[in-house]
């Protein structure tokens, strides 16, 4: 067993660094390589839209495989500012490489939610009770420079965050010379942030 | 080549679009919203209904009220229990006397006193199998069973609330829907407020009034008689009733007391009032016009209070309407009564009503049970507990004449206490939960 586990390991190391040998042209359809990027960005947008726009951080890792020359599929977290939340979003993310060998234009798509959502600020609320992250997915356009390893990206896309926020208020009547809580009314606001995104990337492969 | 070609004008074309979509927040909102509407019955309803009926069983009890061997507990809202209790380990329930709105009651002679909502009303009760409704004192109270709620003349009385639900869904502007909504209800000038909170505690006092001809309260009193009159709380005013001609009770004066007053107990010329803030003494020399002698305060908490000689014994009691955070007996001694001090303090559980007689203290202590205490070393009650009756729910108390009429969540049970070395239960009567 332990002999297994050495020779796992000692293919997969030999095999990246057999990959990092290999010059990217001559990389055959279908192969199968890993990637990584770090991404920051900004989010635009506004709410309410009367005061302005507003620009806040977006940042995220992703990590995939290439699959052939042209598609790109991975797994990445994150986190991203909203006017009213912040949220730590896990996503699958999905890019295919339009035209352009060494640099290339690429379209991609991002699906998950979020793991957590908080408020950048205390904001005191009658009734508040919870909110919970909802979906949020992303499609955009980039341009990727290669160099070397390395590979550098800008982007430009559209992001969807979902928050449902639940409040309670507590509803009071009299009866038989008794103060009685009755059913409390309920309230559920489901948020739709829509933003601009503008991104830059640094990463491998 | 064909592809970059293809897809160039796409790039641009989406690049462009994105220029066209929005970036700002949609907000959805989904109201719940649940109101409770005021049901109005009219003068003539509720006078028609008041009627002697069948006994019933024991439910919701309110203030009890002990005279001439006769029990009289109140059903909240819906009546007064009459219980033959002349031989209290066999009490046995002879009528039930329906008045609707009904939260408190009082006894001088053969004459019972009952508010029903903003009324006050006298019933002859000499004979009890033909119970008679005598007089009744229109309007009255001003805050009828200190429900915090205006009386809507033209309607009549606001007596229960029907439960309504709306379900609204629409898109909102989300920097709006943030603001502070709901709760407090307003309709048809009806006004629910929070704030009057304070005013609806459970009332706990025993009340002993002065006087051969009336009876003993519970320790819920609200209504006391002195003399020829009779006080009752209402919210924050004290009303003052001349009984002197028993069936022609006369209104005759009202005076505003505190916001947080609950309960009365008259000893010798003197009027104590129990509230969350304090205990109240009043010089009732003139009994229409009680003169404030002093004001002992403690923290805030249901404060029922009782007296015994020299000292007057409070209980503090914490709870969501009462606040505080303190369960404990005070005793205080009132032999000056313009500086009431403090003499000892003993922690408690969460206790209710109190009584003493001759120097035997009783204490409902919640769900703690029943709590005896030979008082007389006022320095060392807690140390001279005679009984402790736990696994009951304990509420209130009359102890008189060896016999303790205690009721609780689950009825209403007496001891005898002839012995008080050997503190018997006698009887039980259940109370159905509702």
């Amino acid at each position: 067993m332990k002999k297994l586990g050495l020779l796992l390991a000692g293919f997969i190391v030999g095999g990246t660094v057999h990959s990092q040998n290999v010059p990217s042209d001559s990389l055959r359809k279908g192969r199968i390589e890993y990637y990584f990027q770090f991404r920051s960005g900004a989010l635009i947008g506004c709410s309410p839209c009367s005061s302005g726009k507003q620009i806040n951080f977006s940042g995220s890792t992703v990590h995939g495989i290439k699959i052939g020359r042209k598609l790109r599929v991975g797994a990445g977290a994150g986190l991203d500012s909203y006017f009213e939340w912040n949220t730590l979003p896990v996503f699958g993310n999905v890019s295919w490489d339009l035209f352009g060998k060494r640099n290339a234009v690429f379209v991609e798509f991002a699906y998950g939610g979020a793991l957590a959502l908080w408020r950048p600020y205390y904001r005191e609320e009658y009734g508040f009770q919870k909110s919970n992250a909802g979906k949020m997915y992303s499609y955009g356009v980039g341009y990727r420079i290669k160099y070397d390893k390395m590979r550098i990206s800008v982007g430009l896309g559209h992001k969807t965050q979902h928050a449902v926020s639940y409040y309670e208020y507590r509803n009071y009547y009299w009866h038989n010379n008794k103060q009685i809580l009755g059913e409390p009314s309920r309230k559920i606001v489901k948020n739709e942030m829509n933003r601009l995104v503008v991104w830059m990337a640094i990463g491998w492969k | 080549m064909k592809t970059k070609t293809t897809a160039r004008p796409l790039i641009f074309l989406f690049i462009f679009s994105l220029t066209f979509i929005g970036c700002s927040d949609k907000c959805e909102e989904t109201n719940h919203f649940v109101y409770y509407e005021p049901v109005y019955s009219t003068w003539a309803e509720i006078k028609a209904a008041v009627a002697v009926t069948e006994p019933r069983q024991l439910s919701n009890i309110g203030r009890i009220y002990f005279k001439d061997g006769i029990l009289f507990i109140n059903e909240s809202g819906k009546g007064i229990h009459i219980i033959d209790n002349n031989n209290p380990s066999s009490p046995v329930p002879l009528h039930f006397l329906n008045i609707p709105g009904n939260y408190d009651l009082a006894i001088r002679g053969q004459t019972l006193y009952a508010d029903s909502y903003v009324d006050l009303v006298a019933f002859d009760i000499s004979d009890l199998n033909n119970i008679k409704e005598v007089n009744r004192i229109e309007r009255l109270f001003n805050n009828y069973s200190t429900m915090g709620m205006l009386v809507s003349s033209d309607r009549g009385i606001l007596t229960e609330w029907k439960k309504n639900e709306r379900v609204t869904v629409n898109e909102a502007d989300c920097n709006l829907i943030y603001q502070p909504w709901g709760g407090i209800n307003y309709q048809e000038g009806i006004a629910l407020r929070s704030d009057m909170a304070g005013l609806f505690s459970v009332k706990t006092a025993f009340a002993p009034a002065s006087g051969s001809q009336t009876g003993i309260g519970g320790s819920m009193a609200r209504f006391t008689i002195n003399g020829d009159f009779l006080y009752g709380l209402d919210g924050v005013n004290l009303d003052i009733v001349d009984v002197s001609q028993q069936t022609k009770p006369v209104a005759k004066n009202e005076i505003p007391l505190a916001w947080d007053v609950e309960t009365l107990f008259p000893y010798n010329d003197k009027l104590f009032v129990g509230s969350q803030t304090g205990m109240y003494i009043f010089d009732l020399i003139k009994p229409t016009q009680p003169a404030l002698i002093s004001l002992y305060s403690h923290v805030r908490s249901c404060d029922p209070v009782v007296v015994e000689g020299d000292y007057a014994y409070v209980t503090l009691r914490s709870g969501s309407t009462c606040q505080g955070f303190i369960n404990q007996l005070e005793v205080i001694d009132i032999t000056n009564l313009k500086s009431p001090t403090v003499v000892k303090i003993y922690p408690m559980t969460n206790p209710f009503g109190l009584g003493i007689d001759r120097g035997t203290l009783f204490i409902c202590d919640g769900n703690d049970g029943l709590k005896v205490y030979n008082a007389t070393d006022v320095n060392a009650i807690s140390q001279n507990q005679l009984a402790h009756y736990k696994n009951i729910n304990a509420f209130d108390v009359i102890p008189f004449q060896n016999v303790a009429m205690m009721i609780g969540k689950d009825g209403l049970y007496q001891y005898d206490y002839s012995d008080i070395k050997n503190i018997k239960l006698i009887s039980q009567l259940p109370i159905v939960r509702q």
